[in-house]
C-alpha cells in the first residue's frame, strides 16, 4: 500500500528571529495599575515584556504601540512610560478599548501581544472572538492569554452592560489584585516560548498568574506508535510495517499486523509516552477516535491501491485514553479490536486513526476571575463591595475562543496508522 | 586429494542449498501458521527461526564432515567386513546432527500459537543435511555405510 499522506498540520518549530509587536491598552481603567503606593506587578512587568523578546529569540525585535480609540507607535524607550499615570491621560486614546483594531493590524507572521485589562462588553466579545477565530485559530495559529493580578488603585470604567464605574483599591493579599492580561496572537510555539521566557525573566515571582493557549495543538510530538510495545495481543502478530506499506515520512506513526486464517477476533493493547503542551485547555482523559479505513486492491501495479472501505471501518473498534501521573497526562493507552468476520474479504487493510479529546474545559481559575452581570447589579447598589479582582466577560470571551477551536480545528492527541494483512 | 576436497565442498554446498531454499520456504510457510502475540514481532521470530535453523545445519554439516575425515584419514580398513562396524559411528554422528535441533527448540521465544511447528523443521533440516551429504559423499572406503547408499553410490 502507499505510505500515509503528509500531516496537514505540524507544530511549527521555534524560529531564530521574530518580530514582536506589543500594544499597551492606554484607556483610563489601566491607570489604576500605576497609581499604587509601591511599584505594582503591572509596572514591574513592563520592562520584562521587552527583555523576554531579546532573551527568547536570537534575532528578536520588539516594537511598541499604544492603543485605545486609536493606535500609535511608541518609539525608543517610550514604552516604559506605560508605568506612569500620565500615559493613560491622553484623551485621544483613553476612552474605548478597540482590541479588534489591533487584531486587524496584526501580522500573522509576527507575534502580537496586547497588554490590557480585557474589559469587554458582550458585543465586543463576540466581535473579538470572531476576528480571532478567522485570523488566527482557523489558519492554524494560536491565541494565548496570560492573566496576572496586580496591585491597583483607581477607577474601573465601563463595567457591565450599563457601563458603571467603580473605584477599587487592592489590599496586600495578591488575590485582591486587579487582573491585567497579555493577549498573544501568533504561532503556538512562539506564544508558549514567550510566556516561558517571561517566567524566566522575572514573572515567576508574581504570585497570581495563569496562562492559557488556544490552538489546535495539545501536544507537539508525533505519535511514537511504531516503537510502542504491545502490552497484550491476542490472535494477532505484529510485523514490520515495510511488509505492507511503502516507505514514507510517517514510518514512526505506523504499526502493521498479520492475522492468520481461522481467527474471528484480534485484539491488541499498547501505550506510549504522551507529552502535553503546557497551558493548553483541560480535557477529559477519554479520547474520541476518528477512524478511516482503506482496503488494498490490486491495480495491476506492484503496490496495492487503497479503496475506502466502510465495512473495514465498522470491523475495527478502538478505545483510547490518556493516563495521568502526578496530575498531568503522561501516557496514551490504545486498544484496538478487529472483528475479522465483519471484514468484507481477506486482504490488506489500512486504518487512519485520529484521537481527539472531547470538548475542552476551561480551567477553574477562569470562573474564579470572571465577573458576572448579577454581581455588577449588586455592586451598583453597594459600590463599596465591588470586587475589582475579577474581569467582566472573561468566561464568555475565553469560552467563545474555546468553542472556536473546537469548531474549526479540534485538537489531536495523536494520529496513527494501523495496517493489517488478514487471511481468511 | 582433489577428489576428497571436492566431496567436502559438495557437502558444504548441500548445507548451503538446504539453508537458502528449504529454510526460506519453511520460514515463509510458518508465517501463515504462527501468531506471535505481544512479545515479539513475526519478522523477529522468523529471523530467530532462520538463525537457529542455520546453527542446526552448521552442526549437522560439521558432523557430516567429521564423518568424512574419520573415514578418509582416520579409520583403517583391513577387512571389508569391518566397514560395517563403522555404522555405529555414523549413527552416533547422525544422532548428534539431530540433537543440533535442541538449541532451537529450547531457546526460541514462546509465541501465542504455532511456535512448536518449527521443531519438526529443525529436526528434518539437520537430518536431511547429514543424511544426504553422507549418503552421496562419504569416503569411498565407507560409501555403503549410510543406509540406502548401496542404491545410489554404485557409480562413484
Amino acid at each position: 500500500m502507499p505510505p500515509p499522506p503528509e500531516a496537514t498540520s505540524k507544530f511549527s518549530p521555534l524560529p531564530d528571529t521574530l518580530k514582536v509587536d506589543l500594544y499597551f491598552d492606554a484607556t483610563l481603567s489601566m491607570q489604576g495599575f500605576t497609581q499604587t503606593q509601591t511599584s505594582s506587578t503591572y509596572q514591574q512587568a513592563i520592562p520584562l515584556l521587552e527583555r523576554a523578546v531579546i532573551e527568547g529569540w536570537r534575532g528578536g525585535e520588539a516594537s511598541f504601540f499604544k492603543f485605545g480609540n486609536d493606535t500609535a507607535p511608541l518609539t525608543g524607550r517610550a514604552f516604559l512610560d506605560a508605568a506612569k499615570p500620565q500615559f493613560y491621560s491622553d484623551a485621544k486614546y483613553n476612552k474605548k478599548t478597540f482590541i479588534e483594531r489591533v487584531i486587524d493590524r496584526s501580522q500573522p507572521d509576527h507575534l502580537t501581544v496586547i497588554i490590557t485589562d480585557l474589559f469587554q462588553d458582550n458585543a465586543d466579545v463576540n466581535q473579538l472572538s470572531a476576528k480571532l477565530k478567522d485570523k488566527f485559530i482557523a489558519t492554524g495559529l494560536a491565541v494565548g492569554v496570560l492573566g496576572i493580578r496586580s496591585q491597583y488603585q483607581g477607577t474601573v470604567y465601563d463595567v457591565g452592560s450599563d457601563n458603571y464605574s467603580f473605584g477599587y483599591k487592592s489590599s496586600d493579599k495578591p488575590q485582591t489584585g486587579r487582573p491585567f492580561y497579555l493577549l498573544a496572537f501568533g504561532s503556538h510555539a512562539n506564544i508558549a516560548h514567550y510566556f516561558e521566557t517571561l517566567e524566566r525573566s522575572g514573572m515567576s515571582s508574581f504570585p497570581e498568574r495563569h496562562a492559557l493557549i488556544f490552538s489546535r495543538f495539545i501536544t507537539a510530538h508525533r505519535t511514537p506508535f511504531a516503537a510502542a510495545k504491545l502490552k497484550t495481543a491476542t490472535g494477532i502478530s505484529e510485523i514490520n510495517s515495510t511488509n505492507l506499506v511503502a516507505p514514507g515520512k510517517r514510518q514512526e506513526e505506523i504499526k502493521a499486523f498479520r492475522i492468520i486464517k481461522g481467527k474471528r477476533e484480534a485484539i491488541f493493547i499498547t501505550d506510549w509516552p504522551y507529552e502535553p503542551l503546557a497551558n493548553v485547555l483541560d480535557h477529559s482523559p477519554i479520547l474520541e477516535p476518528e477512524v478511516t479505513c482503506w482496503k488494498g486492491e490490486e491495480a495491476g501495479t506492484r503496490e496495492l491501491s487503497p479503496v475506502e472501505s466502510p465495512a473495514g471501518k465498522a470491523a475495527l473498534h478502538v478505545d483510547a485514553s490518556l493516563l495521568q501521573n502526578e496530575g498531568s497526562f503522561n501516557r496514551l493507552q490504545f486498544q484496538a479490536r478487529l472483528n475479522v468476520n465483519e471484514l468484507p474479504a481477506a486482504g490488506t487493510y489500512g486504518y487512519r486513526i485520529v484521537l481527539r479529546p472531547p470538548n475542552p474545559i476551561l480551567p477553574a481559575w477562569v470562573k474564579d476571575w470572571n465577573m458576572r452581570d448579577g454581581d455588577i447589579k449588586a455592586w451598583h447598589l453597594k459600590s463599596s463591595e465591588f470586587n475589582g479582582a475579577r474581569t467582566y466577560n472573561l468566561e464568555n470571551f475565553l469560552g467563545t475562543l474555546s468553542g472556536a477551536v473546537s469548531s474549526t480545528s479540534r485538537p489531536e492527541a495523536g494520529e496513527l496508522f494501523v495496517y493489517m494483512k488478514v487471511d481468511r | 586429494m582433489l577428489k576428497h576436497i571436492g566431496f567436502m565442498v559438495g557437502m558444504l554446498v548441500i548445507a548451503l542449498l538446504m539453508f537458502y531454499f528449504a529454510v526460506s520456504f519453511e520460514s515463509q510457510y510458518l508465517e501463515s501458521l504462527v501468531t506471535t502475540g505481544p512479545d515479539i514481532t513475526l519478522d523477529a521470530w522468523r529471523e530467530l527461526f532462520s538463525y537457529w535453523a542455520a546453527i542446526g545445519i552448521i552442526i549437522a554439516i560439521t558432523a557430516a564432515l567429521f564423518w568424512f575425515v574419520l573415514g578418509q584419514w582416520v579409520f583403517t580398513m583391513n577387512r571389508w567386513t569391518s566397514a560395517s562396524n563403522k555404522r555405529t559411528v555414523w549413527l552416533i554422528l547422525g544422532a548428534a546432527a539431530l540433537a543440533a535441533a535442541l538449541p532451537g527448540i529450547l531457546l526460541m521465544p514462546t509465541v501465542q500459537e504455532g511456535g512448536r511447528l518449527a521443531w519438526p523443521f529443525y529436526l528434518i533440516n539437520n537430518l536431511v543435511v547429514f543424511y544426504v551429504s553422507t549418503l552421496l559423499l562419504s569416503p569411498s572406503s565407507f560409501k555403503y555405510i549410510p543406509r540406502g547408499a548401496s542404491l545410489v553410490r554404485q557409480w562413484w
